[in-house]
């Protein structure tokens, strides 16, 4: 493609959604029918530039980048750089620091693409469409403010994943917490003011020490890299291979400092509490988007930023700190999700639980490893995903979440029963579904650095197929157990249920259907489970073409650490793991 | 009298010609104003007046003109700027707000106030940056106890009036041990003798004198431990002059801190390094980080928005000294953009005052004679009712945060790259110190914005529609989105601002 093309596709996929929503405010909340047709216009719109993007990208050829001049061989172990494609890099701002330091400090407006963003972008765009949609009739306070809050939303997600500026980076990743902010704060549940606020404090607590980090790692690299600072990712990471990395001394806070920011975000275990929390009360489209791809931003932190940048860091309080916490988070999540009554609370915790696959995956720290941890992120997205969107539209039609007061729903939704299975499965890790394939890659990562993470993880799998099924079991399957049934009491219901201001809208949905006619799905809804089934479908049978694209990048990632993997000393883990066949003990 | 003097002093007046034309017609203002009572006059008047002086104003100069009682440089330049516009800012704010009676007095007082902030920039003489800071405080009782002389108003005055009058008494002793020591009262002067003596040899009395001006000017600042005023002034005065309050000490407090201290006292002996240098960066350390402290922790528990806004300064104060420090820690700590503290600090300079003027402005367009808008409460259900304000508002608030896409961001990011550019570890520290009590503080911001979004209004304010005070809002509202685009619009005059310090250190 067109090099100038290129770019004014990723600026507009990236910033159409944000010009929309300054049109959809103007618009105003007088018109809605207007302001939810545009805002799924640009959805959709998004969605076929992301198409077009994912079908013009060229998967970086490892025996290119060898000979492409200007980018000689890094090291050994280190065949070639990242590069990005569909590059836009415009100087920002330029400081002239003086100092020991030489040349100006230039801070840029620098986009791009690459192998480990790509499917996290079409994900994001992709997901922007059944949130569009699953808000269609639910959100009639203010619809004007909501539909312009996601498409800012998009455009904040879509900047993190292609930012290739450190500052940028960091610019797009705080400016994602205002619209969810105000879409859970207004839009939520009963208890919205204090999720939002806890999420919002939570998050930006860390980010905050985060930035301290960045620019800690920016300014002592300096020294480093023959007095030279750069805020440009690629060429740190560049650096980093070449020049040497950081003292160790160094590393080590600032890896905690970056910890703090991202691991709040994925959450890992101790961090996770302002999780349940959000995602509970958040609108069915906050949490699709919440679940879907903003704890990406912090799993896709650690793989942009501490791995590339902090390697010895990484391996030393990376591997142990990370992957304990990761598998208490596999094992706790999926523990608490087993003892839910509420089904999105326990969705929320299933979060918690796959995300610590995701981590271990990526602090396998080799090819398989780190392709499974991205493979996972898209994954869950697209099950959870499912997953929300449909304890959503359970709540539309019952105003209720609780696992009490349902049962056999599927011999009366038959539809929605059916997407339900296809979503647990695809969720639990059903071979011949997405689940099963990054599931497998991350375990089969982590086997190389301990086989004792590889269990007790597949543990997790179990349990994580325990409390799906039981979930499903409950509320799907047995005798017809409805809430609020008979009808006379289904009104009350709805009012307790409903003491937040921005449900008033459900009870219009709920009447439309029709003095307590439950119908099964119809063809919006058809419209948002299908695409999102389809994908599962398609990453299950045939990953090669998902895989391809990122693997150029998760092997010189990886390919960087098997020499410092070796010198891991392995007593320093907390499950004092066993090496494989050959290793010291 | 000594008709060199007489010269050198008419000279020095030309420097400053569009300060002395604005406190000439003050004069003016009130020998008429008793007899030609109208609001409407007096405030147009004013306008216009401040807004010829920024016309007034000849670009920066590459090098220091004159040495005598004033000069002109870029800093300087750079102050008056902010001096005449937020001066400005702030008479747009008034309009329709004074009651005749007293209107010419009160627009007098405000315009020697603003000419005071910018002769502190000027000054080039401990007596006449004295006697600029007087300017400033004089005419503020005025207009604290002008508006309403209601009980707690008068307390306000009167806790103002006294500790404004003890700090000054504080500021002028330590600048007698400069005078002391250096045998002068000229910048220029006490420079040449600093550069004249060995590090080592330095009169140890300057470090007493560096002391008790940091105190005087604390207080100015309202750094901690000297900000125990602001909350009770803040809380019980009128609206109009606690925005003054908020933000001109600070700009002049700043201004006197770099002349007092970054451009006399931190002399450059080359590879030796003063023990004034290292003192003065101990003092803004710990001053730093009781203000973040204290401010952002104590501003949790306010539930009077006018006394989290109080704390918010405190807090305020705390990341300036943060940046002044290190400068004073960073060998090219003074010159140099954006990674340099002196420039992070100028450019926050440039930030707080837009984001403070934003929303005390707004505030200030929300109450009315009956209704006072004071609880955080008072602005419950903003969003609904009036979604333009409180959008802006939101804008500043975010600001304060140092949330993208605001200017605010940028300025805290310049002091973070400036801190870690330091040589000095703690300062470092101090860096990790912010950004925790950074977030602290996000949350008393969010809560505020928090009321005006997620709540239903209890009892709705309905403002009736005041142009010149919208006018302002909206100009600090898009200039602070606008500057996170741009940011080198106020990086650019930030930096230049640094550069007659570096050269005079030399």
């Amino acid at each position: 493609m067109d090099k100038a093309l290129g770019q004014a596709l990723l600026l507009t996929m990236i910033f159409l959604p944000l010009l929309m929503a300054v049109v959809v405010i103007f618009i105003g909340s007088g018109n809605p029918g207007l302001v939810k047709r545009l805002s799924l216009g640009t959805t959709l719109v998004t969605f076929a530039l992301a198409v077009i993007l994912c079908i013009s990208y060229k998967p970086a050829s490892m025996d290119d980048k060898h000979i492409t001049p200007g980018r000689p061989l890094a090291t050994a172990n280190d065949p070639f750089q990242p590069d990005s494609q569909f590059t836009i890099e415009e100087t920002w701002l330029t400081f002239h620091p003086g100092g020991n330091t030489t040349g100006p400090v230039e801070i840029k407006f620098h986009l791009g693409v690459d192998g480990l963003s790509l499917w996290l972008m079409a994900l994001t765009a992709l997901l922007m469409i059944p949130s569009v949609l699953i808000s269609w009739n639910t959100i009639t306070d203010r619809p004007a403010g909501f539909y312009a809050l996601l498409l800012t939303l998009e455009t904040g997600m879509l900047g993190v994943f292609s930012s290739f500026d450190i500052i940028l980076f960091y610019v797009f990743f705080e400016f994602t917490l205002l619209p969810l902010f105000f879409i859970i704060g207004i839009w939520g549940g009963p208890q919205k003011r204090y999720a939002a606020r806890k999420f919002f404090i939570y998050t930006l607590t860390g980010s905050l020490l985060g930035l301290v980090a960045l620019v800690g790692l920016i300014l002592s690299r300096a020294g480093l890299d023959g007095g030279r600072i750069t805020f440009n990712i690629i060429e740190l990471v560049h650096n980093t291979a070449v020049n040497g990395s950081i003292p160790y001394g160094l590393q080590f806070w600032l890896f905690l400092g970056l910890f703090a920011g991202f691991a709040i975000k994925v959450p890992l275990f101790p961090f996770h509490t302002w999780l349940p929390l959000a995602h509970v009360e958040a609108p069915t489209a906050g949490s699709v988007l919440l679940a879907g791809v903003l704890l990406k931003l912090g799993t896709y932190g650690f793989l942009r930023l501490c791995l590339p940048l902090l390697p010895e860091a990484t391996v030393m309080i990376g591997v142990p700190l990370v992957c304990s916490l990761a598998i208490i988070g596999i094992i706790y999540g999926a523990m608490c999700a087993l003892a839910q009554d509420d089904i999105k609370k326990l969705v929320a915790y299933s979060s918690v639980s796959h995300l610590g696959f995701c981590m271990l995956g990526m602090f396998a720290l080799n090819a398989e490893g780190i392709t499974g941890s991205v493979l996972q992120m898209v994954n869950h997205g697209l099950s959870t995903g499912m997953l929300f969107l449909i304890v959503g539209m359970v709540y539309d039609r019952y105003h209720s979440r609780s696992l009490k007061e349902m049962g056999g729903l599927a011999s009366k939704l038959k539809l929605i029963g059916f997407f339900m299975v296809f979503a647990v499965m695809s969720s639990a890790g059903l071979p011949g579904l997405n689940g099963f394939v990054g599931e497998f890659l991350c375990l089969a990562g982590i086997w190389t650095i301990s086989p004792i993470y590889t269990m007790l993880a597949a543990l997790g799998v179990l349990l994580g197929a325990w409390y799906l099924l039981t979930m499903l079991q409950k509320a799907f399957f047995g005798p017809l157990k409805e809430p609020g049934k008979p009808a006379e009491q289904e009104d009350d219901h709805g009012h307790a249920h409903d003491d937040g201001h921005g449900h008033a809208g459900s009870h219009a949905a709920h009447d439309d259907h029709g003095h307590g006619v439950i119908k099964d799905l119809d063809f919006r809804e058809w419209m948002i489970l299908a695409p999102l089934a389809f994908f599962c479908l398609w990453i299950g049978v045939y990953p090669k073409p998902f895989i391809d694209v990122m693997k150029p990048e998760a092997t010189a990632l990886g390919a960087r650490y098997v020499e410092p993997l070796k010198a891991l000393p392995m007593s320093s883990s907390i499950l004092a793991p066993v090496r494989m066949p050959g290793g010291k003990r | 009298m000594d008709t060199n003097y007489l010269a050198s002093l008419a000279s020095s007046v030309t420097l400053v010609a569009p300060e002395a034309i604005v406190i000439l017609a003050a004069c003016v203002y009130f020998l008429v104003a008793p007899f030609f009572k109208s609001e409407y006059f007096w405030s147009r008047f004013s306008l216009i007046l401040l807004l010829l002086s920024v016309f007034l104003l000849t670009p920066a100069p590459p090098e220091i003109a004159g040495n005598g009682l004033f000069r002109s440089d870029s800093l300087s330049i750079f102050i008056r700027w902010i001096g005449f516009l937020s001066g400005g800012a702030l008479v747009m704010l008034s309009m329709g707000r004074v009651s005749d009676r007293y209107a010419g007095e009160y627009y007098a007082s405000l315009l020697i106030t603003v000419a005071g902030t910018n002769l502190v920039a000027c000054s080039n003489d401990l007596i006449t940056l004295f006697l600029s800071l007087e300017l400033i405080s004089i005419p503020t009782y005025l207009l604290l106890y002008l508006l309403r002389a209601s009980e707690r108003c008068r307390e306000a005055t009167t806790k103002y009036f006294l500790l404004s009058i003890f700090s000054s008494a504080l500021l002028l002793y330590g600048m007698s041990f400069f005078f002391g020591s250096t045998g002068t009262t000229n910048f220029e002067g006490m420079r040449q003798t600093l550069r004249s003596v060995s590090p080592s040899q330095y009169p140890e009395v300057l470090t007493l004198g560096l002391i008790f001006v940091m105190a005087g000017l604390g207080f100015r600042l309202t750094a901690a431990p000297f900000h125990f005023y602001a909350p009770d002034v803040y809380e019980g005065a009128p609206v109009l002059p606690v925005t003054l309050l908020s933000i001109i000490p600070k700009i002049a407090g700043l201004a006197a801190v770099y002349q007092l201290i970054h451009a006399t006292l931190l002399i450059d002996h080359g590879t030796a390094e003063s023990p004034i240098a290292e003192q003065a960066r101990d003092l803004f350390w710990i001053m730093a980080l009781v203000s973040m402290v204290l401010g952002n922790v104590l501003g949790l528990l306010q539930n009077n928005i006018r006394r989290l806004m109080a704390y918010s300064g405190v807090a305020h104060a705390g990341y300036m000294l943060f940046g002044l420090g290190a400068a004073a820690a960073t060998p090219g700590g003074l010159s140099g953009d954006g990674m340099s503290g002196l420039t992070a600090v100028f450019f926050y300079l440039i930030i707080y005052t837009i984001m403070t003027l934003g929303v005390f402005a707004v505030l200030r367009y929300l109450e009315n004679s009956h209704h006072p808008c004071e609880s955080i409460d008072d602005l419950a259900g903003l969003g609904q009712t009036n979604p333009a304000l409180a959008f802006f508002m939101a804008v500043f608030l975010f600001s304060l945060t140092g949330l993208p896409p605001t200017a605010g961001f940028w300025g805290k990011l310049y002091l973070f790259l400036a801190g870690w550019n330091s040589d000095v570890h703690h300062y470092r520290v101090l860096a990790i110190v912010m950004a925790i009590t950074a977030a602290i503080g996000a949350w008393y911001y969010l809560r505020v914005i928090g009321v005006m979004y997620l709540r239903q209004s209890v009892k709705p304010l309905h403002p009736r529609m005041q142009p010149a005070a919208f006018l302002v809002i909206a100009a600090c509202g898009v200039l602070t989105l606008i500057s996170f685009v741009v940011p080198n619009w106020f990086m650019n005059p930030a930096r230049d601002a640094t550069r007659p310090a570096a050269t005079a250190r030399r």
